[in-house]
């Protein structure tokens, strides 16, 4: 048992970061710090249960996603918009006027439509892994299912938006030219 | 910086990961990291556990998991409007500060009429050097000053930032977020499995500093900003030079978090990763047996979203260069220090007060403990973290 309460701002401490890009990543902007805390807070409430705090990351990371899934069901917050790691949203629209007029803000667009597209399993796999930083097997943890469904569903997701983002000369254009070299 | 090579390999699998996949892969994950950038910053959550731990286990289970519900306006709403929040120091080397000084940038950059209204200089005017580092300096430089212009943002950065203000032009220079730099082993460790401390912090009880043997490809960055509320300004390149050197005696044993830990027989940790966005990159080449004073000029590598240097920045603007460095081969502590060409002339050097302790080390891992030789050395039944000498 680790239920100290300086071990809990430590590991959340170390962790913040990637617990508010999940929520992000899975609730859009404007929602994630509610359900960041929200997710913060089950985890205190739960603290004395984590044996191990070497695992504390994946089981922060955990409690997170339950929460934003809970979240995105309209169990709970003020949950607006269905899974979307890409929102069509006030931050989405400043995040675009970086590239307005260029052919970055049409690839970035495009992608973004086609990540949205894709089925909600699918979606949700690439919404973690990318978009929420978390590794195949935080993900396998997180949803309750092996890693090897994972990298299938991933590997099901990438091909779905490589057929939908083929250009018409049939070459994907390169990362660089099409979205701005970041 | 992308993420590591073989994360394409390990997020699909051995026959999974065919080549016609990697460019959507790359393009999804460019797209993430640029996307990243907008996330919020973490420390209003981590003040929210501070305060969370203040309280009774028994206040917290009472709260209402209802956010639209008026006690949980109350009690859980904590970072924005509780006294409470104070910023909190952040845990080093957060990737995500990377996010926070793009979205910083982004403000300066669509905000800058605004910020020229709280601009507090006005002189435009190439003058002599006025400011420099707010951090102790090892080489003579300007009188110091405590904080930038108004017009430029402020850099947010969980390691040191070395800033300088050179008439109309704010320098900041510090580390990236996905330098990541390892950790020193005391002197004479043996080649046996290394026990590391609590898992507290990245470096398990290893010392933070000297920063060893960072990605220096994606390591430092240096904005110049123009702090001046009428003129504009052209960055035109920089220099680099090696400010001091101070050589190492003996091995130098190092272990970089990202190369994981040895813990209940299996590889642990990790986590290494994450993006950057910067306005140019530069490289800055040294000779493999430069020493101190030795000067290279950085050559563009990628103008990114800004276009190739030389590029001018009105009032309130500023320029982010990532100067991607290949230091002298010497193993020792380096310093390095920067010279922006503004308009025409270079700007004095400015150091970066980082200490990087660079050159061949034996790499420490958690893999490593994987081999027999050393799994006989670590007791049975350990659920201690262990890291193993390569070689």
């Amino acid at each position: 048992m680790v239920a100290d309460e300086a071990s809990y701002v430590r590991q959340v401490s170390l962790h913040a970061a990637a617990v508010l890009r999940v929520a992000t990543a899975l609730v859009g902007h404007d929602d994630a710090e509610d359900a960041a805390q929200e997710a913060l807070t089950r985890a205190w409430r739960a603290w004395g249960t984590l044996r191990d705090t070497n695992a504390a990351r994946s089981w922060l990371l955990r409690i997170t996603v339950n929460v934003c899934r809970e979240w995105l069901r309209g169990s709970m917050g003020t949950s607006r918009r269905m899974m979307q790691p890409l929102p069509d949203d006030t931050q989405a629209a400043v995040l675009f006027d970086l590239y307005a007029g260029t052919s970055d803000h049409t690839g970035a667009l495009d992608l973004r439509a086609a990540v949205r597209d894709l089925p909600g399993e699918q979606r949700l796999v690439v919404a973690l892994r990318f978009y929420g930083g978390m590794r195949a097997t935080e993900i396998a943890e997180a949803l309750d299912i092996p890693p090897a469904t994972v990298r299938t569903r991933l590997h099901r997701a990438l091909i779905t938006l490589r057929t939908r983002l083929q250009p018409s000369d049939g070459r994907l254009r390169s990362t660089r030219q099409a979205e701005g070299g970041w | 910086m992308s993420q590591r090579p073989d994360d394409f390999y390990t997020d699909l699998g051995r026959f999974g990961a065919s080549d016609e996949l990697r460019p959507v892969y790359e393009r999804v994950d460019a797209d993430a990291r640029a996307w990243s950038a907008t996330v919020g910053d973490e420390t209003p959550l981590i003040a929210y556990a501070r305060s969370l731990s203040r309280r009774s286990r028994e206040e917290t289970m009472r709260m209402q998991s209802q956010p639209n519900h008026p006690e949980w306006e109350m009690t859980q709403r904590l970072p924005y409007t509780n006294p409470d929040y104070q910023p909190q120091q952040r845990p080093s080397r957060l990737r995500t500060w990377v996010a926070v000084a793009a979205a910083a940038l982004v403000v300066a950059l669509l905000g800058g009429s605004f910020y020229l209204l709280q601009a507090s200089r006005n002189n435009g005017t190439p003058a002599t050097p006025t400011a420099t580092t707010a951090q102790p300096t090892a080489t003579p430089l300007p009188t110091a000053t405590a904080t930038l212009a108004a017009a430029c943002p402020t850099i947010s950065s969980p390691d040191k930032v070395s800033s300088y203000q050179f008439g109309d032009i704010s320098l900041s220079i510090y580390m990236s977020g996905v330098a990541y730099p390892a950790s020193m082993l005391p002197a004479g460790t043996p080649l046996a499995p290394f026990k590391l401390g609590p898992n507290t912090d990245a470096h398990r009880g290893l010392p933070s500093t000297p920063d060893v043997n960072p990605f220096l490809d994606s390591a430092i960055f240096v904005t110049a900003c123009n702090a001046s509320k009428t003129i504009s300004h052209r960055i035109d390149g920089l220099t680099v030079r090696v400010a001091s050197f101070v050589p190492f005696n003996g091995d130098l044993n190092s272990w970089q978090f990202c190369d994981e830990y040895y813990q209940n027989g299996q590889v642990a940790g990790g986590g290494c990763g994450g993006g950057l966005a910067y306005g140019e990159k530069l490289k800055a080449a040294f000779p493999a047996n430069a020493g101190t004073g030795a000067v290279v000029a950085a050559t563009l590598v990628d103008a990114n979203t800004e276009g190739p240097l030389p590029l001018t920045r009105a009032p309130g603007q500023s320029i982010d260069m990532l100067v991607a460095l290949t230091p002298p081969t010497a193993l020792g502590t380096y310093r390095f220090s920067f010279s922006v060409r503004v308009d025409g002339a270079n700007l004095p050097f400015a150091l970066f007060t980082d200490d990087l302790l660079l050159g061949p080390a034996r790499k420490w891992t958690g893999a490593a403990c994987a081999n027999p030789a050393m799994q006989s050395q670590i007791p049975v039944g350990s659920t201690d973290a262990y890291i193993c000498p390569e070689s």
